[in-house]
């Protein structure tokens, strides 16, 4: 809002749709005309809900994420994304891994993004993240390490 | 067997925020009406203004409460974002239960029609706006979608139910469920949206906002209807602070900034009639209630307007007051009247029996009124604006002249034949019906003048811890007497019959001394002391019992035959200073604290 770009509607619904009815993997938004909307969406398949806690399925899933999130191989694009993550989460003392499912709420911003576009999106993240409400944790990725499956299996585990 | 308890109690107004709106309460049974001020909510009976009670445990700074559509509960909120749910039957107000939604202020609760579900909204931290069930807790779906303040939220009253919620992001929110679900956002208005209200039936709904605009929706799709006014040109002239329906759903009154109300009939969507509160500042609306056949709307000064739909032009009935803290306190000697004055200088005078009220008129003081007192058809109020009046009572106006200090009159002490002392900080001066007679330079910091009953003498308090004591010859001071206190004086009382004086002081002690005997300390009352610095003491009129009030929000009564009992009234104004006491009868007692609640206490000693 800082930055004077709203949020459209559609942002919302889509989380919505993710977070309550389970319709999507992921969505990735984009500043477009002023306003943030929804990019992509990626549905659910069955394939997807049987193997929900099959790490080594969710790895390759988790690639395709990140080349739709990258764009092409040259692109320089700041994103946002929101990201249902299941991850088995262990704690210290526990005897069996919890399946659980994490919001992730992902900042793109590439170091080779313009610096505009990277301004453009540090300022907007709030209006977005408010609009989504509570609940969801933000993971900030600047480069590809940041977008592994590793770093967001550590930040989606419980503290 | 001491006892004590409230008799009745002359409330507070608002408390109002120049261009913020505010929401106040309806009783579905159409009898009382709520609103906030302080630390306190407050129920005042619509038909009657004077009758009223006053809710106060809310540590916090209260926002906005509402009574659930049964009657029987009040959910109110304070800026923590708690919100209390009580027991409006009887007296105690029983809580029946506390939640936090969120963790910042709370702008608007409103009930579900069945009074199972509470939504609420405001600034939180990661949510804005929340509906819970009253009794567990439990959410019931999630408010998303909004993304500043919200500052107004609503709940269809006809199934299917509907939540809507508009604020600062200037969109409304438009919720399906429950469980509540987000559904779509309204974007018409260009600045942030006030009030937000269903029709009683549930048909429609009206969004109103501070670009002067409001717009009709469907209550069950948000299929934008129309403009408010046919959208030819704004429906007012300033951003409009609220909305209220007409039980039939066929009228609507909207307040706005720019000094009006306006009644709308909804069927044609135009104007019946316009009502103009004034031109000042002051006048801007900034909330406004239709409960039954009252039509209330709120001034920025705190006035509670009862409009008139057959007479635009004046309203029925104004209730006054004060919507700043009170400051000071003076009771006429026939006890007929009670005087109080503000932080802003607004002086009202109050009939003790009845409740009615005004305030005094024509210009006065511009800053807090320090220290008042009232005799003989003379009040006199000294002033931080540095400036002493004298105001002619009974009368509604202020005197032509203010007395202009040389510097701040912190404490002013009242006689006979329109005698007044003024304490300067750097000098006494003694002023007759108005008129600047004799000054006396002093090298101390006076912060408190008394006058004895037989007008031979004057008590001057200093910073310096001591109480100088002057005869009064003719129009001049000769000093007569210095004695050494604990602390600087806040506050004199002569017993009526003119042989004890009586000091309040910061450092807690209230010395009394026997002036007929030269000021020594009457025996027994070294142990007179509260918790916290002594704000105010009174004597009862048969000078056997003194009551003494203090930060620490409790006011005690002293019995001169017993000089070590103690009898407190724990908490007579809750989480506010006492800082005016005064006695009506041997068992009557008048206090006034900073939650601007001015009490009467039946006390049995």
């Amino acid at each position: 809002m800082a930055s004077g770009v709203s949020v459209a509607a559609e942002v919302v619904t889509a989380l919505q749709d993710l977070k309550i009815r389970h319709k999507y993997k992921y969505v990735i938004y984009h500043i477009a005309g002023g306003e943030v909307r929804n990019q992509a969406l990626d549905s659910m398949s069955s394939d997807d809900k049987n193997n929900e806690y099959n790490t080594e399925y969710q790895k390759q899933r988790h690639q395709g994420f990140v080349d739709e999130l990258k764009g092409g191989e040259d692109a320089n694009t700041c994103r946002y994304a929101v990201y249902d993550f299941s991850i088995l989460d262990q704690k210290e003392g526990d005897t069996a891994a919890r399946k659980t499912n994490k919001i992730l709420f992902i900042v793109w911003c590439p170091d080779t993004a313009s610096v505009k576009d990277k301004m453009l999106y540090a300022s907007s993240k709030d209006a977005v993240k408010k609009a989504l409400g509570s609940g969801i944790t933000e993971v900030q990725a600047t480069d590809l390490s940041e977008l592994s499956f590793d770093y967001f299996w550590e930040k989606a585990q419980s503290k | 067997m001491s006892e004590y308890l409230q008799t009745t109690v002359f409330p507070a107004l608002p408390r109002t925020q120049r261009a913020t709106a505010f929401n106040l309460g309806g009783d579905p049974k159409g009898k009382n009406f709520l609103y906030c001020f302080g630390q306190s909510i407050i129920i005042r009976d619509i038909e009657n203004p004077a009758i009223s009670d006053v809710y106060t445990q809310h540590v916090a700074k209260t926002t906005v409460a509402k009574y659930a559509p049964s009657g029987f509960y009040i959910a109110s909120a304070d800026e923590h974002g708690k919100v209390r749910i009580w027991d409006t039957v009887n007296k105690e107000h029983i809580l029946k239960n506390e939640f936090q939604p969120i963790g910042g202020p709370i702008k608007d609760i409103v009930w579900s029609p069945d009074s199972k579900r509470i939504a609420i909204c405001g600034e939180g931290k990661e949510k804005f706006a929340h509906c819970f069930l009253w009794d567990t807790g439990s959410s019931v779906g999630e408010l998303m979608g909004i993304s500043k303040v919200a500052n107004s939220i609503d709940y269809r009253p006809t199934r299917p139910f509907r939540i809507i919620a508009g604020g600062d992001d200037s969109t409304t929110i438009f919720y399906e469920g429950p469980p509540f679900k987000f559904k779509m956002s309204l974007a018409e208005h260009t600045r942030f949206v006030n009030c937000v209200r269903f029709s009683p039936d549930g048909e429609r709904f009206v969004s109103v906002g501070a670009d002067g605009k409001g717009f009709i929706y469907d209550g069950k799709t948000a299929d934008l209807i129309a403009e408010l006014g046919g959208g030819g040109s704004n429906a007012h002239g300033g951003g409009i602070y609220g909305c209220s329906w007409s039980p039939d759903s066929t009228q609507l009154i909207t307040c706005s900034g720019d000094k009006t109300v306006k009644l709308w009939d909804m069927g044609q969507n135009s104007m019946v009639s316009e009502f103009k509160m004034g031109t000042a500042i002051e006048d801007q609306q900034l909330s406004c209630l239709w409960q039954g056949d009252y039509l209330l709307s709120v001034s920025l000064n705190g006035y509670i307007n009862y409009l008139d739909r057959s007479n635009p032009t004046t309203p029925i009935r104004i209730a006054k007051g004060h919507n700043q803290p009170i400051s000071s306190m003076a009771v006429t000697e026939d006890k007929s009247t009670i005087y109080t004055a503000d932080n802003s200088g607004r002086i009202t005078h109050w009939d003790t029996a009845t409740g009615e009220h005004d305030v005094i008129s024509g210009k006065g003081h511009s800053n807090k009124v320090l220290g008042m007192g009232v005799h003989g058809g003379n009040l006199i109020t000294s002033s931080m604006d540095d400036s002493v009046r004298y105001t002619s009572v009974p009368g509604n106006e202020y005197g032509p002249d203010a007395i202009t200090m040389d510097s701040t009159p912190l404490g002013v002490g009242v006689g006979k034949d329109g005698v007044s002392v003024a304490a300067c900080i750097n000098e006494v001066v003694v002023l007759r019906n108005g008129r600047k007679v004799f000054s006396l330079p002093v090298n101390y910091e006076a912060t408190a003048a008394g006058v004895h009953p037989n007008q031979t003498q004057v008590m001057v308090g200093g910073k310096d811890k001591k109480l100088y004591v002057y005869n009064l010859a003719g129009d001049t001071l000769v000093e007569c007497k210095t004695i050494q206190l604990k602390g600087a004086v806040t506050a004199f009382a002569f017993s009526p019959d003119g042989r004890y004086l009586s000091c309040a002081q910061t450092s807690r002690h209230i010395t009394t001394l026997d002036a007929s005997a030269g000021y020594v300390d009457v025996q027994g009352t070294d142990a007179w002391m509260q918790n916290a610095m002594v704000t105010c003491v009174a004597w009862n009129p048969s000078s056997t019992h003194l009551a003494s009030g203090s930060l620490d929000t409790n006011i005690v009564i002293w019995d001169l035959a017993k000089p070590y009992n103690r009898f407190e009234m724990k908490g007579a104004h809750p989480i506010s200073q006492i800082v005016g006491l005064e006695w009506l009868t041997d068992n009557k007692l008048i206090s006034v604290g900073t939650d601007n609640a001015i009490r009467q206490w039946d006390i049995k000693y």
